[in-house]
């Protein structure tokens, strides 16, 4: 069964996708972060409850920008600048956008014969090994820039996106920032 | 400029051939460490010692984070691939599956686990900071002569709340 997991293709090509491998890591964070802090025995009850769903929604923000805005638009232009890029490299030229060479990608036998199918009578004039050359340059530049989306999505767009509405939401479930009603009791007695 | 772009071209067709699961998350962890401190600084709406507070956690967060993911995803690939040293066909599959395995527990539990270590580790040295201290006072309480130590506790810690969240941690100011 371990065996099996380990050595299981199905996985081996989700490890290969930048979106999925996101994906998963900002999902396996929504839940190991808020649940640190609520197995966290120094903290108040409240204080608690407000922090960890905090941190819920905020991972859930990053979640959301990364799948449904920045990797996807990122993809489909990354062939877009390596047409601009590479001018001389034939595989950027061979298909129309990023959908169109993965779904050529999903193919596993035969993929270089295909290839050279694809490029015509110019295919003749590169080898096999060229030609992985050629998959390997255009799956790297996809993921590479599905990366660099990943990156302004969680880094920069997350903090932004998320601070005006993760309060009201914390609002509606009546969470509050028990820092602030502290703060006002204390005021209050003084 | 043909040397440059031909380094280019072997960086992705690298990425292109095996795109390790470390890359993208130390990359999210390297950026993180970098635009979150300053997004913490550049927030008007906090005193000015609270941000620098806030960005210092922050920063000190994805210093812990960047070398576990790399140590967590490196160590369960080697485990990986000797597991399967005798089927060459599928130690390298075994080696990125596991190294992916180890990233997500890195992502569910290590670094959670070490960051609550390392910054309650911070705030010990935080504490005894004479000014730090006095800021963190000020920010909560107009006069703290007028309490103690156990109405402090009474009042929920106000401290330690600042403290254990990631979210603190993370510089959300909402």
């Amino acid at each position: 069964m371990i065996s099996s997991i380990l050595t299981s293709p199905a996985l081996y090509n989700i490890t290969q996708t930048t979106q999925a491998q996101v994906g998963i890591e900002t999902g396996l964070k929504a839940v190991g972060r808020p649940g640190f802090i609520l197995l966290d025995n120094d903290i108040d009850k409240n204080t608690k409850k407000y922090s960890s769903m905090k941190e819920f929604l905020y991972q859930i923000t990053c979640l959301t920008a990364s799948m449904a805005v920045v990797i996807p638009v990122f993809k489909k232009g990354s062939f877009a600048i390596a047409k601009k890029l590479f001018k001389n490299e034939p595989i950027f030229n061979a298909f129309k956008n990023s959908d169109a060479f993965n779904d050529f990608y999903k193919i596993k036998e035969n993929r270089t014969e295909k290839l050279r199918e694809i490029y015509g009578e110019y295919g003749k004039n590169y080898s096999d090994e060229e030609l992985t050359r050629h998959i390997n340059l255009a799956k790297g530049m996809i993921e590479t820039t599905s990366i660099a989306g990943s990156v302004l999505a969680l880094s920069v767009l997350a903090p932004l996106i998320s601070r005006p509405f993760i309060r009201p939401i914390l609002k509606k479930l009546n969470l509050t920032d028990s820092q602030k009603t502290e703060q006002n009791k204390i005021n209050i007695n003084v | 400029m043909v040397n440059l772009a031909n380094t280019i071209k072997n960086i992705l067709v690298s990425v292109g051939k095996n795109n390790k699961p470390t890359y993208a998350v130390m990359a999210v962890a390297t950026a993180n460490g970098i635009f979150k401190p300053i997004s913490s600084l550049t927030d008007k709406k906090e005193k000015p010692e609270a941000r620098k507070y806030a960005a210092l956690r922050e920063f000190i967060t994805e210093v812990v984070a960047v070398p576990t993911y790399w140590a967590c995803g490196v160590g369960a690939g080697k485990i990986g691939e000797k597991l399967f040293k005798d089927n060459p066909e599928k130690k390298n599959i075994a080696k990125t599956n596991m190294m992916f395995l180890g990233v997500c527990t890195a992502a569910l539990f290590v670094i959670p686990a070490v960051c609550s270590l390392v910054l309650k580790g911070l705030d010990k040295i935080v504490k005894k900071n004479p000014k730090q201290k006095l800021t963190e006072k000020e920010e909560i309480i107009p006069d703290t002569t007028k309490f103690t130590q156990k109405n402090l506790t009474q009042f929920g810690n106000i401290y330690s709340q600042r403290i254990y969240t990631f979210a603190n941690r993370g510089g959300l100011k909402i």
